[in-house]
């Protein structure tokens, strides 16, 4: 009895952890920016070439652009894209204008928050 | 163009919640400008025939009745009293630009439940009420005598301006809080001082106004 008992448990253990895997596997398509842990921003330890393998190691910050959601980040693309236009932007995305506007000055204090923190850790 | 369309549809799209309550976050600037001076006119033709006065923000009486360009004036000038003091506000607020065609824009659209207000106040039964009710407290001759179905009209008319005219204060507000972006306590604490001004800005105005009538 207990010996099935200690297969089934094995079995649900190696099934979740084959789900943590590839859970784990699909996050690895965003690119976190926080630690899970304290929520302090994350620096790039390794790079790595996909085509010979080469790794380079070190302590590099992300651009402070990273620090952004990645909501944020596809607005920053899309209004490079629209030439700076907020009115472009408010046409594209189906919104008013201060509704862009709002957005905008969101991510330019999120901006500036990070370049603070950046500086403060450099400090 | 299929680029715009898949923005959209990121931004999702508003249900009619969003369209009553939050309309702003769609329509703002010249298109919201034209909306809400139509809503104000037709406000205003409309008070006129049930003589149903704006004499204020957020004042709605059923009284005298006066010239149609009385009516139209008086939601013109509620319109502007609110726009300008919550534009000085904004500017005191928010530390960055707005546009002010933003604003106005939407304040006059955010009139737009006056519309509502000055057509449920041509209910008949609410008009016979309202008449007793003003010939009673002026004690000008015999009282009227009303019928039930005149009370069962009052009733409901009642209701629906109070509806709307919280409606049409949660629409300011939305108004105020989106073009100024502006928000938290911050943004609540300055509309109220806002609107207290504006309402006794509006007040001196609109009785100069009757006055000047």
């Amino acid at each position: 009895m207990n010996q099935v008992v200690d297969k089934v448990q094995h079995w649900i253990y190696d099934n979740k952890v084959a789900i943590d895997m590839s859970k784990q596997e699909r996050r690895l398509q965003i690119l976190p920016t926080a630690c899970p842990s304290c929520g302090a921003q994350l620096v790039v330890e390794r790079l790595v070439c996909p085509e010979c393998g080469t790794s380079v190691q070190g302590s590099y910050s992300l651009p402070v652009l990273c620090g952004l959601s990645r909501s944020d980040q596809e607005f920053v693309v899309e209004f490079v894209k629209a030439s700076g236009s907020l009115k472009e932007m408010a046409r594209l995305l189906g919104v008013s204008y201060p509704t862009v506007r709002s957005r905008l000055d969101e991510i330019i204090a999120a901006i500036e928050r990070g370049a603070a923190e950046k500086g403060s850790c450099s400090d | 163009m299929t680029e715009a369309r898949t923005a959209r549809e990121r931004a999702g799209r508003p249900g009619i919640g969003q369209w009553l309550f939050d309309p702003f976050v769609y329509v703002a600037g010249g298109r919201s400008l034209i909306i809400g001076i139509v809503a104000i006119v037709i406000a205003g033709y409309l008070g006129s025939l049930s003589r149903t006065h704006f004499d204020g923000v957020l004042d709605m009486h059923t009284g005298l009745g006066m010239p149609t360009w009385v009516f139209l004036l008086e939601g013109i000038v509620d319109w502007l009293s609110l726009g300008l003091v919550l534009f000085i506000a904004g500017k005191l607020v928010r530390k960055t630009s707005f546009r002010a065609r933003d604003l106005f824009g939407t304040q006059a659209m955010a009139r737009w439940p006056t519309v509502l207000i000055a057509a449920v106040a041509l209910a008949p039964g609410y008009q016979r009420f309202v008449w007793a009710l003003a010939r009673q407290l002026a004690r000008a001759g015999p009282p009227v005598a009303l019928s039930a179905g005149d009370i069962a009209s009052f009733v409901p008319a009642m209701l629906v301006i109070v509806l709307a005219l919280i409606w049409m204060v949660v629409l300011m507000y939305r108004s105020y809080s989106i073009c100024c972006n502006v928000r938290g306590l911050a943004a609540a604490v300055s509309f109220v001082i806002g609107l207290l001004v504006a309402e006794a800005g509006s007040k001196l105005a609109v009785i100069a106004l009757l006055r000047a009538a």
